[in-house]
């Protein structure tokens, strides 16, 4: 077996469960969120939630609060501090307070629910996550989620809108991505209800319902879906535009579901492909090889495809070119991923 | 739907005890789901022919949480009553406690918490949190103190009623002591004893059991005494006590007692 | 423990971390999650091992996975260190029991213990280094993997021994393994909140009264020291610090100043900003514990937590902020300088120092610039 230090069970390293479900409470602007457990867990991820709002140039200083457990707390039960950590979080008057538990704390079997369940006067929401007793990254996540679509109310009627349905938060080119969703929705003549959850209010989550459609990031997010199509009856679309075909195929999904004809803007974008076909000719008949930084996330498949049809060969001599964490997000993403190529193999 | 737990010392009787019950109890026509709640996972073996059953943690080990059915961990045995063992890790190691709540939150996935009764087996020192897990809200609201006259099992019958007490503090906990049963050991004045402290902590005796060979005999042959012999005395016992488990209306919040109290009670009794 | 709000300094895993993982010769296991391990990970910026534990092995204990952890690492010949988490601290798991193996350093250091501070102590004492009497030289200590200046604080301390001809010792903790088992029976501190605890300490390396104490006190032990030339310098470059600082006070006021920092880098910024400056020191605040006979003329307290920070900022109104990145963010349009990290929003390439006269230079400097910007 290597000795590379990353693990190579893949399902050891999906991720904490509380680094998930942060990344979706922490945008609701006007809320606190409340970790109960040692403060170390609550430092880890509020520093990385603060770096990651910086690359999105934001200064936010996410709404996250610790129950702060020493050892005595490990050992004679922390429910107390959690009791006290909820009266101070809700003496600042938020619109709501979400309480997640870390693994520590899960193990020595303190009960959460019960303590939040006794709080009245501000929503107190409970998110299980658990660390990695819990689950993986997007278990946190998907759990957010469902508990915040919980707070939305039942819609009396149906706007013509769509929602955006868990968006990687984390990622540097969120704002990016949803941009190039934005814009394609926008050519089927379909405008934003609500980015679900990114950068919110918690009055905002109210209105998740009324939505005719849901665009989930991703596969991984279908368990939120069909909370969502349950509750709401909204339909869904399982993921966002991505690499060249994709971006059809979503236009073809979007517009099937919501009975528009798709046509008129397929060829348009048929003609941005086009256009952009023409742009990176220069790098047709040039040979690369993938170098990601990180793992990448469902394989390498849409990125060859795109190689594929800019006539770029890949092969293990070729020249290294970086490869997105996630594949890209429309003919946008597909653009700046070719830039950058372009650097690199001029390099 | 009726949620008790049976808590006691270990060694005093308690999985006996659940066992028997849980036999008279299927016998009386209701249908009776029994969860043993303890690392040593022997709670159901003498419903089960002696058989141990593969516990829930050693299932989920084994082949991942996801792999694992709902049938792969309820087991029928006497009289179709439906067995389920938590499992747990071995003595010195691991976290036995964190085994139980994994086992809830499966047994809740599975939806296999149905039934006319549910009887929690459970170990008898609540040592952490996770072993508390049958009282929280939503299950155990019932819980059964099972004792003998012996100081030291009196002693850890009361540390229960703190647990109990402590819980009993939340706002929307429904949890209450329901009553004492007597495991005897047929210590002279026992059954007074044991009547006298269930009434010092708030509570009053349930039933009083008397030690008797059937119950040695009857678990040589791996099976409870309603099954093996069905007319005896002792079986009549248990019939009794489940009748007044299901007669029962008296649940309180236990006050329990001091070391020094609970000594010169013994002492009143010797 | 009282609530700290947001809480704005590492865990004690991470404190044992940022000490073993500094020595070559050690591979560091952080026995525990995911989630635990990607935080040191990420900021110690050198390679870290973990067992990467899931809820099965929570349960029914952690052997098995720790020795298949622990077996990969073994053709490496290494030291392995195993510094357990809040999980399998709270198991209560016999480590040494479950791995054979010489050498095996177990740091129970959850994060539940305490602060990164505690979690570096608790490393040092396990790693239990040793002094040999004829080890010539003079240890340094005060090094930490998760201090941004402990790249620069070495570079500029052993330029100083260099110059006085004194041989370096073990470097706490950043050294090859095998030397915390031979260290010099002396030491120097680059950062106090990090001592060592190993040999006879002579003193800091932290602002220049500091300095030049101590190395008249290493002349006393290392006859053939030549720490003139050191002394000397010292001299050169204070002079050279109260100018620009004079000049500055020519025209401008002394900054009013809150400071938030591990104790050590603190006190270090208030003395300094108080001698050659005259500024007036509205808040010291420390991250970790302060030492209990503490900066006389101000009030060293502890704020470890951003509500309290963001509190105090508001209520001295300051010139001037030194912190990590979180005070800039609570108060962007004040001057600032970072001392602690994270530093977000600029780019480090360089390795800058605190300790020494570089270290002086640098700090009064980049105060004096912050402060000139930022003038009205």
């Amino acid at each position: 077996m290597s000795l590379n230090h990353l693990p190579a069970s893949s399902c050891r390293t999906d991720g904490c469960t509380l680094t998930g479900a942060l990344s979706v409470t922490t945008q609701v602007r006007d809320a606190i969120t409340v970790v109960h457990g040692p403060p170390g867990c609550t430092h880890h991820n509020f520093s990385l939630l603060h770096a990651t709002s910086l690359d999105h140039d934001r200064v936010v200083l996410p709404p996250l609060i610790s129950s702060g457990l020493s050892e005595t707390e490990i050992i004679f039960g922390g429910e107390g501090a959690l009791d006290r950590t909820l009266d101070r979080a809700i003496s600042r008057h938020p619109a709501a307070v979400f309480v997640l538990s870390t693994c520590i704390v899960e193990t020595i079997g303190d009960d959460v629910a019960a303590v939040c369940n006794a709080k009245t006067g501000v929503p107190v929401i409970v998110i299980p996550t658990a660390g990695f007793l819990g689950g993986s990254f997007q278990t946190g996540v998907n759990n957010a989620l469902v508990a915040l679509a919980g707070m939305a109310e039942p819609s009396p009627g149906r706007n013509e809108q769509v929602n955006i349905i868990g968006e990687k938060n984390l990622e540097y080119e969120v704002d990016e991505n949803f941009a190039e969703v934005a814009r394609l929705l926008s050519l089927l003549g379909l405008s934003i209800n609500t980015r679900f959850v990114h950068n919110l209010t918690a009055g905002q989550i109210g209105s998740v319902g009324a939505a005719r459609l849901n665009v989930l990031r991703d596969p991984s997010l279908v368990p939120v879906g069909e909370y969502l199509k349950e509750h709401f009856k909204t339909p869904y679309v399982s993921g966002f535009p991505v690499g060249l075909s994709g971006t059809i195929t979503f236009l073809e999904s979007v517009g099937s579901a919501c009975g528009i004809d798709p046509r008129p803007a397929i060829e348009e974008e048929h003609g941005f492909e086009q256009e952009t076909l023409d742009d990176f000719a220069d790098i047709a008949g040039l040979e690369v090889s993938f170098s990601p930084l990180f793992p990448v996330q469902d394989g390498d498949g849409v990125v060859r495809d795109i190689a594929h049809a800019f006539r770029v060969g890949v092969i293990p001599s070729g020249k290294p070119v970086p490869v997105p964490v996630t594949p890209p997000v429309g003919i946008t993403g597909v653009r700046r991923m070719l830039h950058r190529w372009r650097r690199a193999i001029h390099a | 739907m009726k949620q008790i737990a049976l808590y006691g010392k270990g060694g005093i009787g308690k999985s006996t005890t659940s066992a028997n019950l849980s036999a008279a109890l299927s016998l009386s026509g209701y249908n009776v789901l029994q969860i043993g709640c303890d690392p040593k996972r022997d709670s159901t073996r003498m419903l089960m022919q002696g058989r141990l059953i593969p516990t829930v943690m050693d299932l989920v080990r084994e082949r991942g949480a996801t792999a694992v059915t709902p049938e792969d961990v309820v087991y029928t045995g006497f009289n179709g009553i439906r067995c389920v063992e938590a499992g747990g890790p071995e003595p010195g190691v691991g976290c036995a406690g964190r085994g139980i709540i994994a086992t809830f939150q499966l047994l809740e996935k599975f939806g296999t918490l149905t039934g006319d009764v549910i009887v929690y087996d459970v170990l008898g020192d609540v040592v952490c949190g996770g072993f508390a897990m049958p009282m929280r809200e939503g299950y155990a609201q019932e819980v059964y103190l099972v004792t003998s006259g012996e100081l030291m099992s009196l002693y850890a019958a009361n540390n229960i009623c703190k647990a109990i007490q402590r819980l009993s503090t939340r706002p929307r906990s429904k949890c209450r002591l329901a009553g004492v049963i007597c495991n005897a050991k047929n210590l002279p004045r026992e059954e007074e004893l044991v009547a006298e402290f269930a009434r010092r902590v708030n509570s009053h005796l349930t039933e009083y059991i008397p030690r008797d060979r059937t119950v040695q005999l009857a678990e040589l042959d791996r099976k409870t005494v309603l099954e093996y012999d069905p007319s005896s005395e002792q079986a009549q016992k248990y019939r009794d006590l489940a009748a007044r488990v299901m007669e029962n209306t008296r649940f309180t919040i236990p006050i329990p007692l001091e070391i020094d109290e609970l000594e010169s009670l013994a002492r009143q009794f010797v | 423990m009282p609530e700290c709000g947001t809480p704005l300094w590492p865990c004690a895993m991470t404190g044992a971390a940022a000490c073993l993982a500094g020595f070559e010769g050690i591979s560091v296991v952080i026995h525990g999650s995911s989630g635990c391990y990607y935080y040191p990970a990420t900021l110690l910026h050198t390679p870290l091992y973990g067992t990467f534990i899931l809820e099965n092995e929570v349960i029914f204990g952690s052997g098995d996975r720790l020795r298949e952890v622990i077996g990969d690492l073994s053709g490496k010949g290494d030291r392995i260190a195993i510094i357990t988490t809040c999980v399998p601290s709270a198991l209560g798991e016999d480590i040494r029991e479950m791995v054979s193996g010489g050498g095996l350093i177990v740091v129970d250091s959850p994060g539940f213990a305490g602060d990164l501070e505690a979690g570096y102590q608790a490393a040092l004492t396990a790693l239990g280094p040793t002094v040999n009497p004829e080890q010539p030289g003079v240890n340094i200590d005060g090094i930490s993997l998760a201090d941004p200046f402990h790249e620069g604080n070495l570079q500029e301390v052993s330029r100083l021994l260099y110059r006085a001809g004194i041989p370096m010792g073990t470097v706490f903790c950043r050294d090859q393994a095998e030397k915390a088992k031979m260290a010099s029976p002396f030491t120097i501190g680059t950062n106090g909140d990090f001592r060592s605890g190993v040999g006879t300490y002579l003193g800091g390396t932290l602002g220049i009264p500091a300095l030049r104490i101590t190395f008249e006190r290493l002349a006393e032990i290392f006859d053939h020291a030549d720490t003139d030339q050191v002394l000397k310098e010292l001299d050169l470059q204070e002079e050279r610090l109260i100018r620009a600082s004079d000049k500055f006070l020519q025209r401008y006021e002394p900054p009013c100043v809150t400071i938030f920092a591990g104790a050590a880098y603190a006190l270090f910024a208030a003395d300094t900003l108080k001698r050659y400056l005259d500024a007036e020191i509205l808040v010291v605040g420390t991250r970790n514990d302060p030492p209990e006979k503490s900066g006389g003329q101000y009030k060293v307290e502890k704020l470890a937590g951003l509500e309290e920070v963001g509190r105090r900022i508001a209520e001295s109104d300051p010139d001037l902020v030194i912190g990590s990145s979180f005070e800039r963010s609570l108060c962007p349009d004040r001057a600032f300088i970072g001392i602690i990290p994270p530093f977000r929003g600029q780019v480090r390439l360089a390795h800058y120092p605190l300790a020494g006269t570089s270290g002086s230079l640098y700090f009064v400097e980049t105060v004096l610039n912050a402060c000139m910007d930022r003038a009205p």
